[in-house]
Formats: structure tokens, sequence, C-alpha cells
């Protein structure tokens, strides 16, 4: 009897869901315009985002049309005013550069047009001029890798990092989360060296395999991306090191392969996807003027062996 | 200077009057410090090279094994390949800006003929087959319409990324036949990449072809002075042609490298390489301004780049630092090629 009960009132509490979650759609939504000022289309992670979008985008009547300054702030400020020019009815900006952006938020704001920020936000003066920010806390990302990385070692381990590109808002709060986890963690982590490889695995590999020639006797190695933490994992294949331990962020598919060979040791995720669905919805109900929190977080956390079933469908 | 269009990056004379009328005279401008810069300029690369090989031997226990020494060739092989086509170009007098894209789109190119069930001649054919293609149209739009072949080909890159883009819809892709993957990880005898046997074979031979053959010397003759070598009867356009499309095929070889090396696809794969490239010729003692150049200086150009990073690595120079080092390096040579150019 009891059971049953749990049953139906799971049912009910699935179907109310489904009905808020669709109801848009049975509304029949009047379309309006999105203008989305992203960066680097190429990459895995903005593909995924855009997917996400393009999948959420007929349910809330959203006709997206995608701008890319491939890492250049000030044609993504240029961008950003082609969007305010075509009168779009809500923005979505993924900052290149948190403080560049700001002018161009700020005109967006003047223009009466909502600006949500995603996946890459602005600092403590865009957010004046925004409703929100849908994305992944990098800084948590970080967090999450260091703790597990201090966890692994019980506090004590000498690590080679990699880095993103010197500057950028995801290079500096992972690291700021990993070392906060350290400290948390009253770990003892000896960093040895950090070096930029920009994102890339092919510059990983070069870098890397530098790193490991001067410091062979390293117990792990951070990396700020999967993509690097994959170069890094070739380089010390090539070099024949053993028993090194990898971390990286991202979930991406590749590195949940290496995770289940054993071969890294963890990834944070970054459920990409989900920020372009998340966003979509902001910006509906940012044009309808419904409340907004200041942030709409996707989940992170880690990913390794124990659990990689649970998570393998947010790899990308 | 080629009368058919203007060179936006000539320097001021040095007989530029002052304010008041006057020649101003400087000691950089002395006939001594001329002459020495002039030699220095000639062997700036050889210079730093040696410099920094010391530098190494006396600062880190690792830098003068065997294995290391192995790394630095392998971490430039992909650089020295982008760099030799991009010294042929110089010398004619042109740039490749593009060669940043299309190494990212041969790479996808040829990793989509092995999903269509290429093997590795035919796929690797279809790459340097994509590079060709772009530095003909490169070759053509600047030969054509005389416009700066620095904004043509940045024109260029444009479209070879977003041909990558829409290629690729923007996913990663893996390559798929093993043996290719060997002309990016595998090593000959167990000791020296391939990539490694690449570069070098390719500097012996267009060192060869520039310094032996007719055609080599058209390409320099095009960059001193088109007009002339027209009058003479050489085949200019076709010198130019021909680099543009040299340049396309090695940098289509660095993307099937890169891409052998790293398994994976990404249309940024070449970022940098367009003005690495011409910073590592321009250090070996490649003019900017044409008609002075060689493969062989560019493979020591790249070995001083190459070496430098190695050694702020082995050393753990902090990146801002890393950063001060190879912009200093970069002017000190440029400043000394547009003095020696008014000598």
């Amino acid at each position: 009897m009891q059971s049953r009960k749990r049953i139906t009132a799971l049912i009910a509490a699935a179907l109310s869901a489904s009905v808020a979650y669709l109801s848009p759609a049975w509304a029949d939504p009047k379309p309006f315009s999105l203008c989305v000022v992203h960066n680097m289309a190429d990459h895995p992670s903005i593909a995924a985002i855009v997917n996400g979008m393009n999948d959420e985008a007929p349910l809330f009547g959203a006709k997206i049309t995608y701008f890319d300054p491939a890492f250049d702030p000030q044609k993504q400020v240029s961008m950003i005013e082609d969007c305010i020019a075509r009168k779009s009815d809500v923005i979505a900006v993924n900052a290149v550069d948190p403080a560049a952006v700001v002018p161009a938020l700020k005109k967006a704001a003047e223009a009466g047009i909502p600006v949500i920020m995603h996946n890459a936000d602005t600092n403590e003066a865009g957010r004046a001029y925004t409703k929100t920010f849908v994305g992944v806390k990098s800084y948590d990302q970080g967090y999450s890798m260091g703790s597990r990385l201090a966890k692994d070692f019980g506090g004590k381990a000498s690590i080679l990092v990699l880095t993103g590109k010197p500057g950028q808002t995801d290079t500096v709060n992972r690291w700021a989360g990993a070392e906060a986890a350290f400290q948390d963690a009253h770990a003892n982590i000896k960093v040895l060296a950090s070096e930029p490889a920009d994102w890339s695995k092919d510059k990983a590999l070069t870098v890397m395999q530098d790193m490991i020639t001067r410091y062979p006797k390293v117990d792990a190695i951070l990396a700020e991306d999967d993509g690097m933490a994959l170069g890094a994992l070739q380089a010390l294949k090539a070099a024949g090191v053993e028993n090194v331990k990898i971390y990286g962020v991202g979930a991406y598919k590749e590195a949940c392969d290496a995770i289940k060979r054993h071969e890294m040791q963890a990834t944070a995720l970054h459920p990409s996807y989900l920020v372009g669905v998340y966003t979509v919805r902001a910006a509906y109900d940012a044009l309808h003027g419904r409340y907004l929190p200041r942030e709409i977080l996707a989940p992170t956390g880690a990913i390794d062996a124990s659990n990689l079933a649970q998570f393998e469908s947010e790899c990308w | 200077m080629p009368p058919e269009r203007s060179n936006s990056m000539t320097t001021p004379s040095f007989t530029k009057a002052s304010s008041f009328g006057k020649p101003f005279p400087r000691f950089w401008h002395s006939e001594h410090f001329l002459k020495l810069a002039r030699t220095l300029r000639d062997h700036t690369a050889v210079f730093l090279l040696v410099v920094f090989i010391v530098v190494g031997a006396f600062s880190s226990d690792v830098f003068l094994t065997p294995r290391n020494l192995l790394n630095i060739m392998w971490a430039v092989s992909v650089l020295g390949v982008v760099a030799l086509g991009q010294t042929v170009l110089l010398v004619t007098r042109n740039f490749d800006m593009s060669v940043a894209s299309v190494i990212g789109l041969v790479g996808i190119v040829t990793v989509l003929a092995q999903l269509a069930g290429l093997g590795l001649v035919g796929s690797v054919a279809v790459g340097l087959l994509t590079g060709a293609v772009f530095g003909l149209i490169n070759g053509l739009l600047v030969v054509t319409t005389g416009a700066n072949p620095f904004l043509i080909t940045l024109g260029t890159n444009a479209l070879a990324y977003a041909a990558s883009l829409s290629l690729t819809h923007s996913k990663t892709l893996y390559t798929t036949v093993p043996a290719f993957n060997e002309i990016g990880r595998g090593k000959i005898f167990g000791v020296v990449n391939h990539s490694v046997i690449i570069f070098i074979g390719l500097a012996l031979a267009l060192e060869f072809v520039m310094s032996r053959t007719v055609f080599g010397r058209s390409l320099y003759v095009t960059g001193l002075n088109a007009t002339v070598g027209r009058l003479s009867g050489l085949n200019i356009r076709g010198a130019q042609f021909a680099a543009f499309i040299l340049c396309g095929v090695t940098a289509a070889l660095a993307g099937i490298i890169i891409t052998a090396r790293t398994g994976s696809t990404v249309g940024t794969a070449g970022a940098g390489y367009d003005f690495d490239s011409i910073i590592a010729s321009v250090l070996g003692g490649t003019s900017l301004f044409g008609g002075r150049g060689g493969a062989l200086r560019t493979v020591v150009g790249v070995l001083v780049l190459g070496v430098l990073n190695n050694l702020l690595i082995l050393l753990n120079v902090p990146i801002d630092s890393q950063q001060i080092a190879k912009g200093l390096v970069f002017l000190a040579v440029v400043w000394a090629d547009s003095l020696v150019r008014h000598v």
C-alpha cells in the first residue's frame, strides 16, 4: 500500500514536471530573436552548448543567430553592437574578456535589450547590465579536481600544472579553485612547475615533454582542460614515464575513455549541453520579465572510474 | 623595390632630416656600427644558438642529454616545416598568414578522407592537395590583383577556418589509420622521429633548389627587383605562384604531422604558426624585405626558438618572463634586419 502510494506520487510529480517543462511548446510560443555572441565555435564544448541551444530553441520560440569573435575581445564588442543594431530581443554573450566586454553590455542595457551571460561571465562592473550568468563555475571545477588530488595522495604530492591561456577567466579561476582545495584539505601539494599550453593538445604534448624531462619523478599532473590532459598523457607514454596520475577538466569523450582505461585519474564534469539549454530558458524568462537568479549553474563534480557509468552520457 | 605594390613594412630612411633640417647623427648610424650590425645580422641565429646551448649546458643537468636534444628537434619539426615554406615566400617578398588555418583544415580533410575509406597514401595525398589548392588561390589573388599579400592571406585564412568549421560541424574527428599516426609518433631505428627526418630532408632539398637552380635564383630576383627580373626574361609570376603553392604544401605537411601526433583534429591546430613561422625565418636571417635568406638559415632560426622554449621550461622561468625573453630576441633581430637593409 505504502509503495503504491509512493509510485502514484512519483507519477504525479513526473507528470507535473513534464507539464511545466513542455508548457511553452503547447502554448505555441511567440517567436523571439536571440543573438548569441559566443567564442571559438569549433571547440567541442562550444559545439555542445550550441547543440543544447538548438534543441531547446523551438520549445521557447527562440530564433537564434550566432556570432563567433574567435578570441578577439574587440571583435566581440562590435558583434554585440551588431546585435543591438539588429534590434534583437535578447542577447546571450560568452565573454572573451570579462572587462573588455563591459561597454558593449552597457550599450545593450541602454537600448533596453536584456543580456544573458553564458559559459564565461563578465566582471563586477558588467554584472550591473546583465540579467544572469548561466554556466559552470570554473572555480568549482578546479576545486573538485584539487580536493580529489589531495585526497588521492593523502595530502602530500608534487605536481606539474598545465594551464590555459594566461589571464583568461577559466585559466585563473580553475587554478584558484584548485589552490583553495589544497588549502582546505591542509594538503602539502608542491607545484614543481606550471606552464601554459593554451588549451591545445599539441602544445601540451610538446610542453609536457620538456617538463617531464626536467621532473621525471612527479606524482601527478593537473591540466586545466581535458585536451591538455590527453596531450600530457601522450607525452608521458612517449617518454616511458609511468605511475603519474593525470587530472583534467571538461569530461571530453576521449578523457572519459582514458579514465575507463585507467590512464587518466579524474576529470571535472562540464555539462555544456545543459548550459545551452538553460541559456535559452533564461533568455525566454528575461524577455518576459520573470525573476532570474544572479547565477544559473549547471552541476559539476569529479568523474573517475567509480562513477563514470553514471555520468558517461554527459561526456562529449 | 617592385613598383606594383606598396610595402607597408618599410622603415623610415636613416638619412631623413631632423626637424631642424639637418641629418641627425646617431651612434647606430655610424659606419662601424652598421658593419658590426651586418655581421651580427648575418650570423645572429648561430650566435644566439651557441649562447643558448652554453647557457643550457651550465644551468641544467638534463639539457645536453640525447633525449632532451631529440625532444627539441621533435618539438620544432612542425614549426620548421611551416617556416621553410614561409622562407621561400619571404624571399619573393610575400607572406602567407593563411597557414594558421590551412594547417587545421588539412588535418580535418585528411581524417575525413580516412573516414571515407582512403588509406595512408590516399589520405595524405588529399591533404597535401588541399594545401596546394590554398597556395594556388593565395598566389592567384596576390599575383593578379597586386594587393598586399599579408591582407589577402588573412582573408583566405578566414575562408580556410570557415571550411574547417562547416566540414566538422565543430566536432573533433579521430584518425582511423594506425600507420598514419606513425608519421607523428613513430621513430626511425627507435631513435629519431619521422617528423624530424621530414623537416631536415625538406630543408636540404629546398636549400639545394634555392641556391643551385635557375628557379631558385629567380625567387631571389623576384624579391629584390621584380621589374629587372622580368626584363631579363625570368618568369617572375611563375616564381611567385610556385612559392605560394610550396608554402601551402608545407603548411599541409605540418597539418598532417600535427594530426598524426595527436590522433585528432581541431580547426585551430595551426594557431600561432603564422607569426611564429615568419619569426623563425627572420631570426634565421631571411629578410622581411625579400631577396635574402635560405632554408638552412631557417633551420638554425627554428632551432634557436626551440632551444629557447626548451630552456625556459627546463629552467622553470615564469610565463611573463618567458614572453619578455622571446619578445626581446625578436625585436633585436628585426631591428638589425631593418638597419642592415639600408647599408
